[in-house]
């Protein structure tokens, strides 16, 4: 029983871990992809010669995190995506939309699959929000607040969730110079994407994260590579401080990580595969990201 | 029409366009493994000028393969809540083992192998494709497995509408997934060989690279002509584990109500399951009974033997499997005169070539068919005998499900219908870029001091 407790913790773990990082290669991606719009023809294929090689492994972070989720707690899986069947359905035509007009767009260098990858991305970006907007308010109504403050707070997650995405995008262009992004428009992007973490999370140490991520932030100035892991590391802790916040209630409806599997054996094999694999073939795709640096 | 068969025909319409993907995956990339080690076996330039035409093909259809499979795992958690909470524990690990083995190996590798053909030596990039199709096959392997297991479960006990797992490898090894597996392979290679032997025969009508052409529709024929007697002994085999496991499922495929021995195949009939019974049957006597039993007195159990509501819808089944069978043996037939028609250096008839044309979506038809028959033949099970299809699906409104399959069919009709197909074809149009890339290979070969003559 203790083992599989462990396993399930364990797990839960795991598909937190893969799913920020699909939320970091992607969301980078998308962000990037919305931004876009603001570069001229020549430097949107050179930004789409880098996604192309990377796209593909950034999906499959995805499609792990649903299959953990789907193969370990099987009934959260289904809860969830019952109730999230429209925002869903709308984000899988977006993902479907976006992954075809990559794909014509590297055929064609065409500027209108450059332009519907853009809106794609956008799109993705919203309903990603919108996604998480719905995750919070089953968290947040868990508490005593009013229905104002958590439909406020909802609609800020989600805003912080596109800022992330777009400070993502933005640090891609400025290091791999496809585009000239200031250091001003940076800051002005992480500044309001730490207030509003610093109103989200009510965690009292992170505010002194938060005030500590700024001074990661403004190192920008210093070295770019920094304000790049910052932003990652500080993303995660993020992620795991409010999961810890609402543990063991971390799926809708208060339902806890325990109640959400129906098969706590199966999670231990899942456990068992996942611990061998991943770790090879996280940094197998780092290794082809770097190989593939120079593609812009 | 209710919720369960608008998920059912948003689920059909789903896997009919992925399926086309991953089978054409699994193709291109054999085939491209072929062709690159006749490369480094010959080390004839126009060999790899091929291999770049080919991966153009191949990134589009894996491109399509993924944003199209995505849709599956999002509608088993939407539209079959039921079935992802009872079934999830078993299957969920096998598509995790899937995207563990599989997925990423193809996504590590497939960057190498579609954008380093220049900066990787001939060796290096043979080992990704190579291991490109390891994961392409493994993907399949998994993907078998899972539908294996729904239609003959073993491995598990179900108690309490939940699936305890008794043993893995029962589960993976289930009494059908080998042989499943080996029909689902070649039915794409035979799918693949279609597409190819009719790009060829339109470069021969064409007058466009007229020996090279002629070289790989050769090649492509020959080895029609091999695999597709080899799916019709396959096929054989898989008809006997039909009828070990699932008898229902061929009583409807031979459109037999009532048990027999000696059972006739019906060529045609038009099947009324109204009425239990079929019109205008024309039959070969004892035929069924032999194919499926092997016995010419063989007992084949008949559909009346169950309740009506316990059959699967018999028309479907019973059509979606003739069609498939009178297209693999009219390929077979086609490969075989193919074979004695491309032999000699003598002009093949145009016939012939128009025809490889005209056949180009013979194999992927067959494919969808046969998989149509495989699935709609274990209604009204999902899993056989032990989950029923109205368990599995989500308690959502008809609404959503309605809004989603307008949007679905119209995004797909767009995306994969129409311009999936302009752009392959655009491929095939613009054809091999023989000239350039030979120019390429030849000052690499003779900076490395080994020039080949070209003949082309």
């Amino acid at each position: 029983m203790l083992m599989t407790d462990h396993a399930l913790i364990i797990w839960l773990a795991i598909i937190t871990t893969t799913g920020f990082i699909y939320l970091v290669s992607d969301g980078g991606a998308l962000g990037m992809s919305f931004l876009m719009l603001f570069l001229d023809h020549e430097h949107k294929v050179s930004q789409l010669r880098s996604l192309l090689p990377v796209w593909d492994m950034n999906q499959t972070w995805l499609v792990f995190t649903l299959s953990g989720l789907y193969g370990g707690f099987s009934l959260g899986f289904s809860v969830l995506m019952q109730m999230l069947y429209v925002p869903a359905l709308l984000l899988l035509l977006a993902f479907i939309l976006r992954g075809a007009a990559l794909e014509y767009a590297a055929k064609t260098h065409s500027s209108v699959w450059l332009f519907l990858l853009s809106i794609a991305s956008l799109f993705i970006m919203l309903l990603q929000a919108v996604v998480i907007f719905v995750l919070w308010q089953s968290v947040v109504h868990q508490s005593q607040h009013t229905l104002a403050f958590w439909i406020t707070q909802s609609v800020f997650a989600g805003l912080t969730f596109i800022c992330y995405e777009l400070l993502l995008g933005m640090q891609y262009l400025a290091t791999e110079k496809i585009a000239h992004i200031t250091p001003a428009l940076l800051l002005v992007f992480a500044a309001i994407y730490s207030m509003f973490i610093m109103w989200l999370q009510p965690l009292v140490p992170l505010r002194y994260l938060v005030i500590a991520a700024f001074g990661l932030l403004m190192s920008y100035a210093l070295h770019k590579k920094s304000f790049y892991f910052a932003l990652k590391g500080f993303g995660f802790a993020n992620v795991v401080a409010t999961l810890l916040l609402i543990f063991p209630h971390v799926f809708p409806g208060g339902m806890s990580y325990v109640h959400a599997t129906t098969n706590p054996e199966s999670v231990m094999i899942l456990v068992g595969i996942s611990v061998i694999m991943l770790p090879a073939l996280y940094f197998g795709t780092q290794a082809v990201k770097h190989y593939f640096r120079d593609e812009v | 029409m209710d919720v369960l068969i608008l998920s059912r025909v948003q689920f059909a319409i789903t896997i009919t366009f992925h399926i086309i993907f991953p089978a054409l995956t699994i193709g291109l990339a054999s085939w491209i493994v072929l062709l690159e080690a006749m490369h480094l076996k010959t080390r004839k330039p126009h060999i790899l000028t091929s291999c770049h035409f080919y991966s153009k093909m191949l990134a589009l259809t894996f491109g399509m393969g993924i944003i199209s499979g995505l849709a599956i795992a999002f509608q088993l958690g939407t539209n079959w809540g039921g079935f992802s909470k009872i079934v999830g524990p078993v299957l969920g690990v096998l598509f995790t083992a899937e995207t563990l083995t599989a997925f990423f190996v193809e996504a590590l590798f497939l960057g190498f192998m579609l954008l380093a053909w220049q900066r990787l030596s001939a060796t290096k990039h043979f080992l990704c494709s190579i291991m490109v199709w390891l994961g392409v096959m493994l993907s399949a392997f998994w993907i078998m497995a899972a539908n294996s297991w729904m239609q003959t479960p073993a491995g598990v006990v179900y108690h309490h509408a939940q699936f305890m797992v008794m043993s893995w490898w029962q589960v993976v090894f289930n009494h059908s997934t080998l042989i499943r597996y080996a029909h689902m392979i070649l039915a794409s290679w035979l799918a693949t060989l279609m597409l190819i032997i009719g790009i060829q025969c339109y470069y021969l009508i064409k007058q466009r690279h007229v020996s090279l052409s002629r070289l790989q529709l050769r090649l492509a024929i020959v080895l029609l002509a091999i695999l597709a007697p080899l799916q019709v002994i396959v096929g054989d085999a898989v008809g006997i584990h039909v009828h070990e496991y699932q008898p229902i499922k061929t009583a409807a495929i031979e459109g037999l109500w009532h048990s027999t021995h000696g059972a006739p195949l019906l060529l045609f009939a038009d099947v009324d399951q109204a009425q239990q019974t079929n019109h205008f049957a024309i039959g070969i006597p004892h035929l069924a009974s032999l194919i499926n039993t092997h016995q010419w007195h063989g007992y084949l159990q008949g559909l009346t033997t169950v309740a009506p509501e316990l059959q699967p819808n018999v028309a479907w089944v019973f059509y979606t499997f003739r069609i498939m069978v009178a297209l693999g043996l009219f390929m077979l037939a086609y490969a075989w005169i193919g074979c004695f028609l491309t032999r000699k250096q003598s002009a093949i008839p145009r016939w012939f070539l128009q025809l490889g044309i005209v056949l180009i979506p013979a194999g992927l038809i067959a494919l969808v068919t046969g998989w149509y028959t495989a699935e709609l033949g274990r209604q009204p099970w999902v899993v056989y005998g032990l989950l029923k299809t109205s368990d599995a699906v989500s308690h959502v409104h008809i609404s959503h499900v309605m809004f989603g399959f307008v949007l679905l069919l119209v995004i797909y009709g767009i995306i994969f219908g129409y311009f999936f197909n302009r752009y392959m074809w655009a491929i095939i149009q613009k054809g091999p870029d023989y000239q350039s890339d030979t120019s390429f290979e030849r000052l690499k070969q003779a900076i490395a001091g080994r020039f080949n003559h070209v003949d082309d």
